[in-house]
């Protein structure tokens, strides 16, 4: 099964520490095993835009469509064997800890 | 099979699915893969059995038959969907190649193994149905594996089961449903009481966990040691919330007392599967203790509806034999938390507290302080309001009512539940606060929730006496 990772940002986590973030050893350990089918960083939230088309009318804001203190900060999509192994693989990503990580199954069209 | 009548038929499948249910739906979903699709096929065939077993007699492999014909069910299920995935789906449980987590489909590269379920019994369904037919069959058959053996297997499926209903990827309350629902294959309407909600509601709740279970890939296999030691503590919240749904029934009857029963065997079942050696074991054998005392006093804690307080049970009711039974089992868990130098956790600790009470042959013996010192070690591990409270009659018996009476101050929580005024007019009352005590009583009782437990409220309201003379309302 594929999975798509929301890394997200939490004030409530452990604060952010370069020297444990150990996100290159992540990756490369699922890229051995082709387990890590794609993933980046996103940029942060002012530089989002939202779009919407209301009533035929395209509507274009600044900014992300919630107002929050929470974001994604990046995305990976995983190919996993179960919620176990998903769950596994998102528990090792450093952000697990200083932020969370949303493991969200991909619906198949 | 010669026919019996209806009456007798509905006899044989209710004691097949109170024995086997586990076992019978585990080997549905082994072989369909989808919890949903296995449930729905395995009601039609619970349906079929009851006009089936009464017209050409009750198979000899009722568990057998049963399983043969959800089997079909699902596949007619799947064709009558007509989708490519059900297509797909189909194939699969034709050719009895599921994976044990139902997501992976094989085809093997000679396109033979398909089987023929249903050799014996089940062949005489009354829906014989296309089913793929091929040479002999290399594939796991889950009506052969369910034969008259009914030993390590059974606990395997149950375990199996219940590590995928427990899974931390559902909800408590779904978490319970579900296992209420496929382990111990209780009624959704008595699921929905349990939760104080319709059947209806309750069945859409169940409806919406298996899909979870479906669509975020929950494995349906034990964990592996490793995984064990963080999916134990779910594991055994879930059964110790059945075994209270239980429990907890004001009004007790044997639907009520099987769960408890079945909740204690799950725990047991679910003890053997872990290493001797294991630190889990401790936690595990304090809830077994916890929940044998809890049951070894069943017959003694209601009277006419009501709960009885526990120094005010008929003693002689309560199940002696149990009670040792489970200080040894506590007894051993301190023993070797000690030796080994490992701290005790909360079922543990709830079980000695358990079986302090039930040790005393008379009320008047129990060991106030050394229960006080325990709940005290309890609250320092896991803090709770109902802990607290039990805490608070503790300490008063131990160490005078003011003590008791501090502790439900801090308390703000509970103040709409009966249990904390009556903890506290109890302890008003202990003082000699006879007003305050009354009052205390009479809101227990205005907020009682049965009638039985009202009547015996407003009695200690009664048993305070009258309002001191002179004072002047």
């Amino acid at each position: 099964m594929q999975y798509v990772l929301f890394i997200c940002t939490d004030p409530t986590a452990e604060p952010y520490d370069a020297d444990q973030d150990n996100i290159e050893e992540w990756v490369g350990e699922l890229q051995k095993t082709g387990k890590r089918l794609d993933g980046n960083r996103l940029r942060p939230i002012d530089d989002a835009t939202t779009v919407m088309v209301r009533g035929g009318e395209r509507v274009v804001a600044a900014g992300p469509f919630t107002e929050t203190r929470e974001w994604i900060a990046g995305y990976d999509l995983i190919e996993a064997d179960d919620l176990d192994e998903a769950i596994e693989i998102a528990a090792k990503h450093p952000m697990a800890r200083f932020g969370r990580v949303e493991v969200r199954p991909v619906w198949p069209f | 099979m010669t026919p019996v009548d209806r009456r007798e038929g509905a006899a044989a499948l209710t004691s097949t699915v109170a024995a086997d249910h586990a076992r019978i739906i585990a080997a549905v979903i082994r072989s369909v893969g989808d919890w949903q699709l296995a449930e729905d096929a395995l009601q039609d065939a619970y349906e079929r059995a009851l006009s089936a077993w009464s017209r050409d007699g009750v198979p000899t492999n009722p568990a057998g038959w049963l399983v043969t014909t959800a089997r079909r069910r699902a596949i007619d299920l799947l064709r009558r969907a007509g989708t490519q995935d059900a297509a797909t789906r189909r194939l699969a449980i034709e050719l009895g190649l599921r994976e044990s987590n139902g997501r992976t489909v094989r085809v093997p590269p000679n396109g033979a193994g398909s089987q023929q379920p249903g050799l014996a019994d089940g062949a005489e369904a009354d829906d014989p149905g296309p089913v793929a037919t091929g040479g002999g069959s290399t594939a796991r058959d889950p009506f052969q594996e369910l034969g008259a053996d009914s030993g390590a297997g059974f606990d395997d499926d149950r375990l199996r089961l219940v590590f995928t209903c427990a899974h931390p990827a559902l909800t408590m309350e779904a978490r319970v449903a579900l296992t209420l629902r496929t382990v111990l294959g209780r009624p959704v309407a008595e699921i929905g009481r349990l939760f104080f909600t319709s059947e209806p509601t309750m069945q859409k709740r169940l409806v919406r966990a298996r899909a979870k279970i479906a669509h975020a890939g929950i494995p349906y296999r034990v964990p592996t040691t490793r995984e064990l030691p963080e999916r134990m503590g779910g594991v055994l919240t879930v059964l110790y919330l059945l075994f209270t749904a239980g429990y907890s029934s004001p009004e007790p009857d044997d639907a009520h007392d099987a769960l408890c029963m079945d909740a204690i065997g799950l725990v047991r079942t679910v003890l053997s599967l872990l290493p001797a050696d294991a630190p889990e074991q401790l936690e595990a054998s304090g809830l077994l203790a916890l929940m044998s005392t809890q049951q070894a006093r069943r017959r003694a804690r209601f009277r006419d509806g009501a709960a009885v307080t526990m120094r005010e049970q008929d003693r002689t009711l309560w199940d002696r034999d149990a009670i040792a039974q489970a200080q040894r089992v506590l007894d051993r868990t301190l023993a070797r938390a000690s030796h080994e130098r490992m701290p005790v956790g909360p079922y543990v600790l709830q079980a000695a507290i358990a079986l302090e009470h039930a040790r005393p042959a008379e009320a008047a013996d129990t060991d106030w302080v050394r229960i006080t010192q325990l709940h005290r070690t309890l609250a320092a591990v896991a803090p709770s309001p109902s802990g607290t409270l039990a805490r608070a009659v503790a300490e008063g018996h131990a160490h005078g009512p003011a003590a008791g009476l501090a502790l439900l101050d801090g308390l703000d929580g509970l103040t709409e539940s009966h249990l904390f005024h009556a903890v506290r007019g109890e302890l008003l009352e202990q003082s000699g606060d006879r007003d305050a005590a009354r009052a205390a009583f009479l809101r227990a009782a205005s907020t009682a929730p049965s009638a039985a437990e009202c009547a015996d409220l407003l009695r200690r309201a009664d048993e305070v006496g009258p309002p001191r003379s002179g004072r002047v309302p």
